[in-house]
């Protein structure tokens, strides 16, 4: 019992959560409510003509004015139920959209305030999954579940009253069915429940093999393994049918029999009631009234009971979009002024990541204005590094400064004001060339556009497209190649000016066609600045004022590139595989002597 | 919603008459839900007349109750049997999708196409598995019970009958109507919704954009903005169908209010018996029922001819042809026609050329992923149209685009290369391909089991278990795109080493980037704007001072590139 109670409790708590996002929500909700009422009072008016003509017709009585009278009146309450019950659903429908629309904003504003670590974890496949389907999930049941279900309960109430007005008897014989069909659905749900579990595998299973099948077709078509891929697909489809089938089967007998069985109280009422008239305990006109009412409490008996699953329904969807709206967010420092100089210091970082140490006891400092390079094997930490700086995650222990002070103590915006972190993430918006690179500084002119556009190497394919700077880009700039979004987020960059750059080598460098052109383009936005790189080709940093080499988390040893080569230790040991790997004689020299010049 | 249930009824094939049956079975039981009326109007009528006993009202109770079980039975039945035809038809239809797909030329996936694929097997299909059949019954049996109820009325009283008639014919031209309105707002709120999803996703994906850029009250308002006016929409949507929801419906009570009034009329005045006047005051509030679901039923319907739409535009794309034969006759040789070349076996071909140039287009042509429009390619002397597709593809491994794994442990994936590989020769690939040691400090070792599509794993892991996967294959020829084959410049050492074991004594096709590749290649191909515009090897090409020179000084200069800042 008192679990009960406390179930009671739990589902009014999801109601009032999930509608606490619509604006003026209890205002909607009221006035759906309550025209939805209305809407079940008048249905049961016309119930109540028939009865008076009933009355009438055995007592003589009936002329042509009473009959239009109440003709009339069945006719204006029959309109009113529908005008009621039209405005009420449409409330109601207000009152769900604006709840989504609630939600939606609040994932909105959630995501800025996350740290974009947490973002990646989800990933903006998930993201939009919960923003738009998670979400649009929950507008059948919002617009109907409650606003229905509440009035839904109250005409069922009022019918059975009336009833009771009628005929005591009657009224508790009618009831009778309710009991029957809420064991039977019980039962229903019980025989169902360890058929559903498998069901839910099987349908998970199919869909996971569909998507298998399809995104695997290239795999499966050149190993000319065709047959058994589709063989795997087509058991999957098997078993799919054959275990939701068997799912059903358990629960048809019952729905069939609670579907019968709930609307036909009329079976205890009718034998009963007549004998009960010809018993002398119950008039004509009232006996027909109950008939009648026991008919139209039956699809109420049903709609009550079918709106019991919408709390269980209601709770499983919200609560993988409460997920997101219960991360922990990102606390943002106050300092909002520029610092004096863009030193970064680690002093003994370190992070865990799932519970494995990526980086232990991490300490390092720059210069301003120094080039600094971290190299390691793949999984040593070294993209952590920049992503600590620009705090996709925080550190465990120790702190990173910036200007001497803990970055953490800086709003995001006055650190990112700092910082230029040139990665794979080279999304362009769906907005003209021009506006994209203008990015980079709001209140840069045209012209200004133009210059850093010429530096990034990117003015001349521009000028080439047919409508130069008003191009549109497309989603995501999926008009242009990867190489020339490389550049234009690179003249974005270029065009912020911000002291500190970050370089992940690893993904900056994607596109092979263009790589000269990205590299010059990397080269001036480099011009001057504290330059952090995330090394994978230790060619290009040979040149670097200092150079970490990372293992395991840790950092191992520190240079410059000959000192590090004359140390003959880690570092020694890659540069002679790596330059197996480039596989080519330096034959050239020259080439090398030559693009010096060009870098520097 | 006519023309629904015959595309429904063709849709459903050889379960036709599964679904009729069902319908049939649904039919009677939609008739004996009349039987409490009927008994009503006994009742009443044995009152009135006074010849009421208690072994008539026996009687009565036995006529209810069992029809009241047999609509039971014949409940379960019909939903088995119409249930069961919903997903005996989508479960062919996956099928039969299935099997075509594997005819389709590659280049039909697309992004674009993989998702509609993958929604129409898996959100479409269902939709109407789950509610087809039930909203075609309703549908059917709707106008059939309607129909029927008309004729009783009109036996009963030919004025009540043509109040009823009136009410009905007036009612389908309010449905056409009403189905133009929602056509049309479901038409703006799709609309809508994809600005919505626009919206998200810019948001979601630039959200590391918007944060370095601190545009986060800009780009909040686009998204804000949209959904919004999703909210809008959605609502006008509602309005824009309160009114004619209430005409329609409306309209009905109107009919019941006429009826009603009518029979009272016509019982006062003793034309219509008093009892069968009653139950004419009973049975009218459940004639219309079906009918005023009609309206909330169209908008379902058309929900599932969007998904019925969708479902045959994907399974009408064009099959290729499968070639009859299944062996390779000659030296496995590969001829292009018009755009002429020939790849003797054993040799390496390099095709080098600006992206978009037609690299990548003569790759997917040789292992027949489109088909050519004119001239032909020959593999061995045969046309390769003329080739079952599985003999030409047996006679090629490629490291490609995608490397794509899939989810299942880590032993069977490699294993996918040659079904009939022992552990032992899994192992042995696994080590040439560079990918042992890694697996074997996975805590599973080779039954590590990959995510959907190796998301798991590192790009340059999956990347070399690809390549284990076409040593285990063993085919003949290679074509390799070199560019995206080192996807992690971390692993580029152990890629290498395991791409040269797996192009040893292989003829090699490559797009290629890599100097020393190009350098040792037998041919190499320029190719530009479609066209192959210089051949020959690394040392003539060179020589010649043309495009190929203007390539290879370009990538030089890339390869020695050093970072440095200007001050």
């Amino acid at each position: 019992m008192k679990n009960s109670r406390k179930d009671e409790f739990l589902i009014m708590n999801i109601f009032k959560k999930v509608y606490s996002f619509a604006e003026k929500g209890t205002a909607l909700m009221g006035r759906a409510v309550i025209l939805l009422t209305i809407s079940t009072l008048f249905s049961i008016i016309p119930y109540y003509v028939i009865y008076q003509f009933i009355h009438l017709i055995i007592e003589g009585k009936l002329g042509v004015e009473q009959i239009l009278t109440l003709g009339g009146i069945a006719l204006i309450s029959l309109l009113l139920k529908n005008i009621t019950n039209e405005f009420g659903l449409r409330y109601s429908h207000e009152l769900a959209y604006t709840t989504l629309m609630g939600m939606r904003k609040k994932a909105a504003e959630k995501l800025m305030k996350l740290s974009m670590g947490k973002i990646n974890v989800y990933g903006s496949g998930e993201l939009k999954k919960i923003f738009v389907e998670n979400i649009e999930d929950m507008e059948l049941i919002l617009a109907h579940a409650i606003p229905e279900g509440v009035s839904n309960i109250i005409g069922m109430i009022t019918g059975i009253i009336l009833l009771f007005w009628a005929d005591v008897r009657l009224a508790l014989l009618s009831l009778l069915v309710l009991p029957i069909g809420i064991i039977l659905v019980g039962m229903m749900s019980r025989a169902g429940i360890s058929k559903l579990s498998k069901y839910y595998q099987s349908s998970k299973e199919m869909n996971n093999q569909i998507v298998q099948y399809i995104r695997g077709m290239e795999v499966i078509k050149i190993f000319t393994r065709g047959d058994t891929s589709f063989s795997k697909y087509r058991i999957s489809i098997e078993n799919y049918k054959n275990f939701t089938l068997d799912w059903y089967r358990s629960s048809w007998k019952y729905m069939a029999m609670y579907g019968v069985v709930l609307p036909a109280s009329i079976a205890f009422v009718l034998p009963f009631g007549v004998l009960f008239y010809l018993g002398g305990s119950i008039l004509l006109p009232k006996l027909v009234l109950s008939f009648m009412l026991c008919l139209a409490l039956g699809p109420f008996f049903n709609r009550v009971v079918m709106f019991i699953p919408a709390f269980p329904n209601l709770t499983q969807k919200f609560k993988r979009i409460e997920g997101l709206y219960e991360e922990e967010e990102l606390v943002e420092g106050k300092q909002n002024t520029a610092v004096k100089s863009a030193d970064i210091a680690f002093e003994h970082v370190t992070f865990a990541y799932q519970s494995a140490d990526v980086l232990r006891d991490v300490s390092f400092q720059t210069r301003s204005g120094s080039l600094i390079a971290f190299v390691g094997e793949s999984g040593a930490g070294k993209s952590t590094i920049a992503k600590l700086i620009t705090r996709f995650w925080d550190v465990d222990k120790g702190r990173i400064t910036l200007g001497g002070r803990d970055i953490r103590e800086f709003s995001m915006e006055a650190l990112m004001e700092q910082i230029s972190y040139v990665s794979q993430d080279n999304f362009l918006f769906n907005t003209t060339i021009m506006e994209n690179i203008r990015i980079g500084n709001p209140k840069a002119t045209d012209d200004e556009v133009i210059e850093m556009a010429k530096r990034a190497k990117c003015h001349d394919f521009i000028m080439g497209l047919p409508k130069g700077y008003e191009t549109e880009v497309g989603d995501s700039g999926d008009r242009l190649s990867g190489g020339q979004r490389q550049r234009i987020t690179i003249a974005r960059g270029i065009l912020k000016n911000s002291p500190i750059v970050i370089l992940d080598e690893a993904t900056s460098c994607t596109d092979a066609e263009n790589e000269d052109l990205i590299q010059e383009a990397l080269n001036q936005l480099l011009i001057g600045k504290t330059v952090l790189v995330i090394a994978h080709r230790l060619s290009t940093i040979t040149k670097a004022d200092e150079i970490f080499v990372l293992d395991k988390g840790e950092i191992t040893e520190h240079g410059t590139h000959e000192e590090l080569i004359k140390k003959s230790g880690s570092y020694k040991k890659m540069w002679n595989t790596y330059q197996n790997a480039s596989g080519f004689e330096y034959t050239s020299k020259e080439g090398e002597e030559k693009d010096v010049k060009i870098c520097g | 919603m006519l023309r629904f249930v015959v595309r429904m009824v063709k849709f459903s094939g050889k379960y036709k008459r599964m679904l009729l049956l069902s319908f049939l079975l649904s039919f009677l039981e939609g008739i004996l839900q009349s039987v409490p009326i009927l008994c009503i109007w006994q009742a009443i009528d044995g009152v009135l007349n006074q010849t009421m006993n208690p072994d008539k009202v026996k009687m009565i109770s036995f006529v209810l109750v069992g029809s009241l079980l047999v609509r039971m039975v014949l409940r379960y039945w019909f939903n088995a049997l119409e249930s069961g035809a919903g997903f005996e038809i989508c479960e062919r239809e996956r099928l039969s999708l299935g099997e075509k797909l594997r005819h389709f030329p590659m280049g039909f996936f697309t992004e674009g196409n993989l998702g509609n694929v993958t929604s129409a097997l898996s959100i479409d299909l269902p939709f109407i598995e789950e509610h087809g059949m039930d909203a075609l019954d309703k549908v059917i049996n709707g106008y059939v019970t309607s129909f029927i109820g008309t004729c009783m009325l009109f036996y009963v009283d030919v004025r009540i009958g043509l109040v009823t008639l009136c009410t009905f014919l007036v009612a389908i031209f309010l449905l056409r109507w009403i189905d133009k309105i929602s056509k049309e707002q479901s038409k703006t709120r799709q609309y809508q919704q994809s600005k919505l999803v626009g919206a998200v996703l810019e948001y979601v994906q630039g959200i590391g954009v918007i944060k370095a850029f601190h545009m986060g009250e800009e780009k909040a308002q686009n998204v804000t903005e949209a959904i919004e006016s999703t909210k809008e929409h959605s609502i006008g949507y509602e309005e824009a169908l309160t009114i004619p929801y209430f005409i329609y419906k409306g309209w009905f009570s109107v009919g019941i209010a006429l009826t009603i009034t009518l029979s009272a009329y016509l019982i006062s005045t003793g034309q219509l018996n008093t009892s069968m006047g009653i139950a004419v005051f009973i049975f009218i509030f459940s004639l219309y029922t079906p009918g005023i679901a009609f309206a909330s039923l169209s908008a379902q319907v058309r929900v599932m001819e969007a998904g019925l739409n969708r479902y045959e535009n994907v399974s009408k794309v064009e099959e290729m042809q499968e070639g009859r034969v299944k062996e390779v006759r000659n030296k496995r040789e590969i001829e292009f026609k018009d755009v002429n070349f020939l790849i003797e076996e054993g040799s390496t071909t390099a095709l080098v050329g600006s992206s978009g140039g037609g690299k990548t287009t003569i790759a997917n042509l040789i292992v027949r992923f489109w088909d050519v429009q004119k001239g032909e390619v020959k593999f061995g002397g045969t046309n390769i149209k003329d080739l079952k597709t599985d003999t030409l593809l047996s006679q090629f491994s490629m490291v490609f685009q995608n490397v794509y794994l899939f989810s299942d442990t880590i032993e069977n994936n490699i294993k996918f290369g040659n079904p009939k590989a022992s552990k032992v020769q899994i192992r042995e690939a696994a080590k040439k391909a560079r990918c042992h040691e890694f697996i074997m400090e996975l805590e599973n070792g080779y039954d590590t089991v990959v995510g959907e599509g190796g998301s798991t794993l590192s790009g340059g892991e999956k990347q070399r278990i690809s390549i284990a996967r076409a040593m285990l294959k063993d085919a003949p020829i290679i074509i390799l795109d070199e560019a995206t084959a080192s996807v992690d410049p971390d692993n580029e050492y152990d890629i290498q080493m395991a791409l040269d074991e797996l192009i040893k004594n292989k003829t090699l096709i490559m797009i290629a980037h890599r100097l020393s590749t190009i350098k040792n290649a037998d041919q190499i191909l320029v190719v530009e704007e479609k066209r192959i515009i210089e051949r020959g090897t690394h040392e003539e090409l060179l020589k010649r001072e043309g495009r190929y020179k203007v390539l290879w000084d370009k990538r030089m200069k890339a390869s020695s590139w050093e970072i440095a800042q200007q001050v």
